[in-house]
């Protein structure tokens, strides 16, 4: 072991990790006859790629980080996804937390809404109706438990409750592929973006049609409004009638707006792109085949749709101004002729139809002029590329997020679904931005550790790093992009440390761990005996920081479980360490941008300090320098002043002492504070009560309905026994009055004064003819 | 950590008890006595904590007390009188997998177990122990206990016991490595429960003493306490016990104590004008016996008699 990963000193940088089950082989494994030298030779063999060395072969590895993380199925992950029906996406703890709190008497069901959320992570194989997954869930969960009959009852009763709480039509999402798509959908079929176009043109054809007959009425009146004007003269007021151009005018934007009408578009066009996953589109979208070049073909849907637009959009300026009386031609000719897309406002924009286009990663690299056009396009359509291949040893891949931020003007997100909250605040943003947006969306639910851990494992890797790049957040490079939900973004590698056998280890995840989770790359892994130690052998993040001239003195290694939790050094041939360069140089070009250990801002703050550092020093020197001058100066002074001082002493044979530095040292007499002349006597510690005691009412009081502080029930059976109706033990057995009415005051004021614990109030009698009730209020009084 | 949270693990058991679930009959104690509230209180603890009923054993000796596994449904032991210790500790120097607990009263534990009670405490196996403490031998109807008071008036002195009682709080403090002793009174459940929590989440033995009233035999002597909250003094401290204020509220005698000062606890503990409630003394890096007794516990009989014969081959000529 290297005195590198057993550290004894605090690592306040790093984050705390429970390595509960790891431990350090007892023994030795380095076979017979082999002797040190000849691992390491073979290790540098394999470390260089000489595939006659032979790889791991124990499939069980796994980072030691992730030991724990072995059983998916017993993991609380965000997900299932729950989408709400007014477009809220939440996870299914937090609406179970939400709709708990509001049932009664739901302890068993609260205590066992864990098993109920494990059922369902269990079941939910695709976007399914949460009432029916919950429902029969929690069905499964009540005959597992075998509980009695009372609790049995009480957890299917009070598990309908909860059913029926969950609001109609929520769905629930599982961390699979399809999840992207599907929060996407869910968001857009939120938004009325139909709804309120249609209601703003139905309005506007109203008034334009109202505008229209009232014109008519005039002219089929008989009334001639020229020679009327003629006859009262230029003074008077009155209607004008309308001219012919303008007449038509509004009556081709009402037949617009009517044509609009007849024959409205869908909500959403969703283009598929023949690889495109498998998902549930939203009622009413049109789905268009994209055939393999996806990106082309939202340009064309969307073109199309805009040239519908167009006339409408006119016809709809064309109605505001001339219900304003506001037309002027031919300034404003072209709303009705050749209005086009690019006048669209940015409202307009966002009341057209959503078009969006999805497909994989592939079809943006197949077709990348198609997919820079949108880019650079004004177009604010949405492109969902799904990737898979998160841990590929190809170092020469190309980022499309990274692509699409070059084109400056586009929205752009790397998205995973194994971090749900980055994705749907970046869905949410995308879409309400009149901009061409592109998410690419790393899933791979094909790992046998399931789609969320994989997905982590290649976000903490640094194989997928999420990012965000809008726009409109502002003018500079820090305000538009964003990398802070990655985990530990301030370092290369997110740092762990916790405790193996008693000995603090600090593991790093970097990419190679990432890669151990591909049982195909397992073949770049070499596992060294246990016990095998050399200063040769330096951590695969410590290796990464070391040049290329330096590393090659070194192996890298990293930290390995297997199924037992003995931990192992796994040495990393150079096809995986070039791709961990490769990435961390991606990382740190990201981390440059979003200002985090940036650079150039390294180098000025460098320079700034040598700057300040040699000011300081200079300045120190010259303080130093009138220090010293200062010095001899006081001590020939204090000479000087003390032989007068004493001369004078000597000479008078008395004298006070002067400080021979000129500083006076006095007392001042302490008078006690004086106002307008006169000295203030001292206050008075005697203070008027605030608040005045009431005094009890004439008559009896009221002291409401009789009640139990149950917390405070010692369970000693006393108020039972005296009515078992009235008292009644809740799911603590703890006593609280169930029914106040079930028994007489007299037995409620008997309890009181039998409870040892005194937590009985019996209040006030609810039967005002209960005999003996003036002595019973008498008796109750002192519980109450 | 990977996008998880605290809570991530769902590794929960299948199973789910609630309270009836650890109750079997109608207890036989007496209307108001204390120990209603601690057996109900003990319930809620394993109802809240989901211990396996299979996997849990009551152990007592003799006394109203040492009723308590009868109304327990879990393993019990009822065993002799002051015998409670050596079966507790028998049960888990083999069974480290257990949860014990252990009821005993101020004459089983502190009279004729006495001896059993020094070596359990020394020994510091992990078991929670209560001590029903009601100043009187209940069962035999009204016998001066070794914690009666002076001039407490019993069967066996009517006049009055005319001793200072035992303290056996202070005698388990003094007993060499004690890890564990706390005081709470059966009247107030909230604090109570807490206490017990943190008994049982005490790694070692974990000494309780419960001020129990008994309605019958020795009435007067927590009647005072009960109606004057400023007879108890609630200890208190960061390293104490965490109540919930509805616990608290109505003591203001207060007194701050460092449950790691044994020195002091013994002062606290040894008051005759108030009744100290809290934890009195924690020390969680002191041996426990069961960790020695528990080694080769899974050795098959194979392994026993192989290694039998490894040392009488010693011999062999």
């Amino acid at each position: 072991m290297s005195s590198t990963d057993v550290i004894d000193h605090e690592t306040e940088e790093t984050q705390l990790i429970d390595l509960e089950g790891l431990h350090f082989p007892a023994e030795s494994s380095l076979p017979e006859g082999l002797t040190k030298h000849d691992v390491l030779r073979d290790a540098r063999r394999f470390h260089a790629g000489d595939p006659s060395v032979e790889s791991i072969t124990d499939e069980d590895l796994l980072p030691a980080v992730m030991h724990t993380l072995r059983r998916p199925s017993l993991i609380r992950t965000d997900y299932p996804l729950v989408l709400l029906p007014e477009g809220k996406v939440q996870t299914l703890v937090e609406l179970f937390v939400e709709i708990i709190a509001s049932i009664d008497d739901s302890k068993v069901l609260s205590d066992n809404l864990v098993r109920v959320e494990r059922q369902v992570r269990e079941s939910l194989k695709s976007v399914a109706d949460a009432k029916k997954v919950i429902g029969s869930a929690g069905a499964k969960v009540g005959d597992m438990l075998g509980l009695n009959d009372t609790a049995d009852l009480n957890f299917r009763t009070k598990g309908a409750e909860l059913v029926e709480l969950v609001p109609q039509g929520t769905k629930l999402v599982p961390c699979t592929a399809v999840a992207g798509p599907a929060v996407a959908m869910h968001i857009i079929e939120a938004q009325t973006k139909g709804h309120s176009l249609r209601e703003n043109a139905i309005k506007m054809r109203d008034a334009l049609r109202s505008m229209n007959s009232n014109e008519s009425s005039v002219e089929g009146s008989g009334i001639n409004t020229a020679k009327l004007q003629e006859v009262l003269g230029k003074t008077a007021s009155g209607s004008v009638p309308m001219d012919a151009t303008r007449r038509t005018r509004i009556e081709n934007s009402i037949k617009v707006i009517e044509g609009w009408l007849k024959n409205a578009d869908a909500p959403l066009y969703i283009v598929n792109s023949e690889h495109a996953v498998d998902f549930s589109c939203p009622h009413g979208a049109e789905i268009i085949d994209g055939g393999s070049d996806v990106c082309g073909m939202v340009i064309k849907v969307y073109d199309d749709l805009a040239e519908r637009y167009a006339p409408l959009f006119g016809a709809l300026r064309t109605a505001r101004l001339e219900l304003a009386n506001a037309f002027e031609s031919p300034r404003h000719d072209h709303l009705l002729n050749n209005f086009c897309r690019r006048a669209f406002s940015d409202d307009e924009q966002l009341l057209m139809p959503t078009v969006i286009g999805v497909g994989i990663v592939q079809d943006g690299l197949l077709h990348m002029a198609s997919l820079s056009k949108v880019l650079r396009s004004t177009r604010p359509i949405t492109l969902l590329l799904l990737g898979d291949d998160l841990a590929t040893l190809d170092h020469e891949r190309i980022e499309l997020a990274y692509l699409a931020v070059a084109h400056r003007t586009c929205f752009a997100s790397q998205l995973s679904i194994s971090h749900p909250a980055h994705l749907v605040d970046s869905m949410y943003q995308g879409l309400e931005s009149v901009r061409p947006t592109l998410h690419t969306i790393a899933s791979e639910d094909t790992h046998p550790l399931g789609a969320w851990l994989k997905g982590n494992a290649a976000i903490e890797g640094r194989a997928c790093p999420l990012l965000r790049y809008d726009p409109s957040k502002g003018t500079s490079w820090a305000e538009r992009f964003e990398l802070q939900d990655n985990p530990q973004p301030e370092h290369d590698w997110p740092i762990w440390s916790g405790e193996v056998d008693d000995k603090e280890l600090v593991l790093s995840f970097t990419f190679a761990h990432c890669a151990l989770l591909a049982k195909e790359l397992h073949q770049h892994f070499m596992q060294l005996p246990d016990g095998i130690e050399s200063d040769d052998l330096i951590t695969v993040e410590e290796w990464l920081h070391l040049d290329s001239e330096h590393s090659s003195k070194y192996l890298p290694y990293l930290w390995a479980a297997d199924g037992e939790g003995a931990i192992h050094k796994l040495v990393i041939a150079r096809a995986v360490t070039d791709v961990c360069r490769e990435r961390l140089d991606y990382w740190n070009t990201l981390r440059e941008l979003a200002g985090i250990d940036n650079s150039y801002v390294v180098k000025a703050v460098a320079e700034e300090r040598d700057v300040l550092d040699s000011a300081f020093a200079s300045e120190r020197e010259s303080i130093a320098t009138q220090h010293a001058s200062e010095i001899e100066t006081i001590r020939t002074t204090a000479s000087q002043v003390a032989m007068q001082q004493l001369a004078e002493v000597l000479l008078r044979g008395g004298g006070g002492f002067v400080n021979p530095l000129g500083v006076g040292v006095s007392t001042i007499p302490v008078s006690p504070p004086v106002t307008n002349g006169v000295a203030a006597p001292p206050q008075s510690v005697v203070s008027q009560p605030e608040e005045e005691v009431e005094t009890p009412e004439s008559g009896t009081e009221d002291f409401g309905d009789p009640w139990i502080d149950s917390p405070l029930c010692t369970t000693c059976n006393d108020c039972i026994d005296l009515n078992a109706q009235v008292f009644v033990y809740n799911e603590d057995k703890q006593a609280y009055i169930k029914d106040a009415t079930a028994g007489t005051f007299d037995v409620i004021v008997r309890a009181a004064e039998a409870c040892p614990a005194r937590c009985i109030h019996p209040g006030s009698p609810l039967d005002p003819n209960e005999p003996n009730l003036d002595d019973l209020i008498e008796r109750a009084a002192e519980f109450n | 950590m990977f996008g998880l949270k605290q809570d991530w693990s769902l590794d929960v058991l299948p199973r789910y008890f609630t309270l009836d679930d650890y109750e079997a009959g109608v207890p036989r104690w007496c209307a108001g006595c204390g120990d209603h509230g601690i057996l109900s209180t003990v319930q809620r603890i394993c109802r809240d904590k989901q211990l396996l009923p299979e996997k849990t054993v009551c152990v007592s000796g003799i006394g109203c007390s040492s009723r308590f596994p009868h109304y327990m449904s879990t393993y019990g032991f009822h065993g002799l009188h002051g015998r409670a210790f050596p079966v507790a500790c028998g049960v888990k120097s083999r069974r480290p997998d257990l949860d014990v607990w252990v009821a005993t009263g101020d004459g089983d534990c502190c009279s004729i177990g006495a001896g059993h009670w020094i070596h359990a405490v020394r020994y510091n196996m992990d078991m929670v122990v209560m001590l029903f403490d009601n100043n009187v031998y209940a069962l035999t109807k009204k016998q001066s206990s070794p914690t009666s008071h002076v001039g407490q008036s019993t069967n066996t002195h009517p006049n009055g016991a005319p001793l200072p009682p035992l303290n056996p709080s202070t005698t388990t403090l003094s007993i060499t490595n004690c890890s564990f002793v706390a005081q709470t009174v059966d009247w107030n459940p909230v604090h109570m429960h807490q206490t017990l929590m943190a008994a049982h989440a005490h790694k070692g033995f974990s000494f309780v003493r419960i001020f129990q009233r008994c309605p019958v035999f020795s009435e007067e002597c927590f009647a005072e306490a009960v109606e004057d909250p400023s007879l108890i003094q609630l200890i208190e401290h960061e390293k104490g016990l965490e109540v919930p204020e509805s616990g608290t509220r109505n003591y203001e005698n207060r007194i701050t104590h460092d449950p790691s000062d044994l020195v002091q606890a013994m002062a606290v503990s040894n008051q005759s004008k108030v009744l100290p409630i809290g934890l009195l003394y924690q020390n969680e890096d002191l041996p426990r016996y069961n960790e020695y007794s528990e080694i080769g516990i899974h050795a098959t009989p194979e392994d026993k008699m192989n290694a039998l014969n490894h040392q009488l081959d010693r011999f062999a000529i």
